[in-house]
């Protein structure tokens, strides 16, 4: 039977999952997850788009659009702030894509990218509610506390989630020599 | 190799910083009305739709494990609660009395609506917002059960938070812990030794401590730790009388001006489920 890359269906679906359970999961983890002064943020849908770009294969899935779309939707529903990670999102999401055809795809690369993500994405959050006064805290405060604990959970997550995302992928992404699109 | 910051691109990247900063404001604004334009409220009862569908096995698994962990307590948690009962049935039979006799007090004054006349809506807790810097959460009553911008929140030890979003069947609250400068204040007030109350209103939340700071106190009283602090209805929003925490330490402020007092919470603002949200009768 032939393949076609089921995917490009596929990834908005989870890409969405991934979004509303960050919300879920850190409700009903709460108390394990913001223990002030820490607090640790789950972040399934940025670690789904930097798999989704190093395995995308030949899909052809409009990242740019998604993050975008995935970006406004988050201010949208979890924030009440338009404009910050409708523009966030993307710009990562951008970043990451710009420097996937200077890498390896290898396990501790992605690992990498995933974590290089996860830290822009913070860093300029951190910057627009800074600057728009919604978060109050000094930076040495911010990194102790909620940068490195937050980065440390999703690399956790990610290492546990690398090989079963890989392997739905790798079924559902298409090849090269049997490309339909 | 291609340049990098190409013509359109630059004007293209400008633009949609234009429009960041925009939206931004915008919102900002929106945020300080009294009402969520429909929109956004549509939108957001729709996501949270969503959500729930899409959180309810993992609630499930929570529910488990909950009713696991009560299961091996609850023998135990049975003593304890049977002692307490009597003791609760007595007060409440008391607070039955006292409610009445305030009412009829109240009508032989003249006294139509107080600020201690309120009532509670219960609702359960949906996300909490995957942002470090926002304590929010989103919970599962809107305008349609009564809720509006702006009204307390309570868990069922204390008070939480306060509306900000008030959608058709969903709310974002914004949780006392949330240490922006634009949040709208609680006016609260504590008892001092010589049994005046002593006004002031929430500035901000420690969260190295996990205390609450009180301040713009303007009367200099002593104020002994471990007193309780409660809303004092001043600026008609909040109702009086919602129990807000304990005092712990009493000190003066930065500048060495006006006094300080940190505050223990009463609920437990790392893990919140269900709330009550109070509205003035």
């Amino acid at each position: 039977m032939l393949q076609s890359a089921k995917l490009k269906y596929l990834f908005p679906i989870i890409l969405f999952t991934a979004f509303f359970l960050d919300g879920s999961l850190n409700q009903i983890f709460s108390s394990t997850l913001f223990q002030y002064p820490y607090s640790m943020i789950c972040n399934l849908t940025l670690m789904w788009f930097v798999m989704a770009i190093f395995f995308e294969g030949e899909s052809q899935i409009n990242f740019t659009l998604w993050s975008f779309i995935i970006g406004i939707v988050f201010d949208w529903y979890y924030t009440g702030v338009f404009g910050v990670d409708t523009f966030i999102i993307p710009i990562v999401v951008m970043l990451v894509r710009g420097i996937r055809p200077f890498v390896k795809t290898s396990f501790l690369v992605i690992l990498g990218m995933d974590m290089f993500a996860m830290a822009i994405y913070n860093i300029l959050f951190f910057i627009v509610f800074q600057a728009i006064h919604l978060a109050n805290v000094s930076a040495g405060f911010f990194i102790g506390y909620a940068f490195l604990p937050t980065i440390i959970l999703n690399l956790s997550i990610f290492v546990i989630l690398y090989y079963p995302i890989k392997t739905l992928f790798r079924r559902t992404r298409g090849t090269n020599s049997r490309r339909f699109t | 190799m291609h340049k990098f910051f190409s013509n359109r691109k630059l004007v293209i990247m400008v633009i949609c910083a234009i429009i960041a900063v925009g939206l931004i404001a915008g919102s900002l604004t929106l945020r300080k009305k009294d009402k969520t334009p429909a929109i956004q409220k549509i939108g957001n009862d729709v996501f949270g739709a969503v959500s729930r569908v899409i959180a309810m096995p993992a609630y499930g698994i929570q529910t488990v494990s909950t009713n696991i962990n009560n299961f091996v307590s609850t023998y135990e948690e049975n003593e304890r609660l049977r002692k307490d009962i009597d003791d609760l049935n007595a007060t409440h039979a008391e607070n039955k009395s006292l409610e009445a006799e305030n009412k009829e007090l109240k009508e032989l004054v003249g006294l139509k609506k107080t600020m201690s006349d309120y009532s509670l809506t219960a609702a359960t807790v949906l996300t909490r917002s995957p942002s470090s810097w926002q304590d929010l959460i989103t919970i599962n009553k809107g305008t349609s059960s009564g809720i509006k911008k702006n009204q307390p929140v309570l868990s069922g030890t204390g008070l939480v938070g306060r509306v900000i979003e008030a959608n058709y069947t969903t709310s974002k609250v914004e949780l006392i812990s949330d240490n922006n400068e634009s949040a709208n204040r609680f006016a609260i007030q504590v008892q001092a030794t010589d049994g005046e109350y002593v006004n002031g209103i929430v500035t901000g939340y420690d969260k190295k401590t996990n205390q609450i700071i009180m301040g713009q106190i303007t009367d200099e009283k002593t104020v002994k730790v471990g007193s309780s602090v409660t809303t004092s209805g001043l600026g008609g929003v909040t109702p009086k009388g919602l129990f807000v925490g304990k005092v712990i330490k009493v000190s003066k402020d930065d500048y060495g001006l006006a006094s300080e007092i940190r505050i223990k919470p009463a609920a437990k603002l790392s893990n919140v489920n269900n709330v009550y949200i109070a509205k003035l009768n």
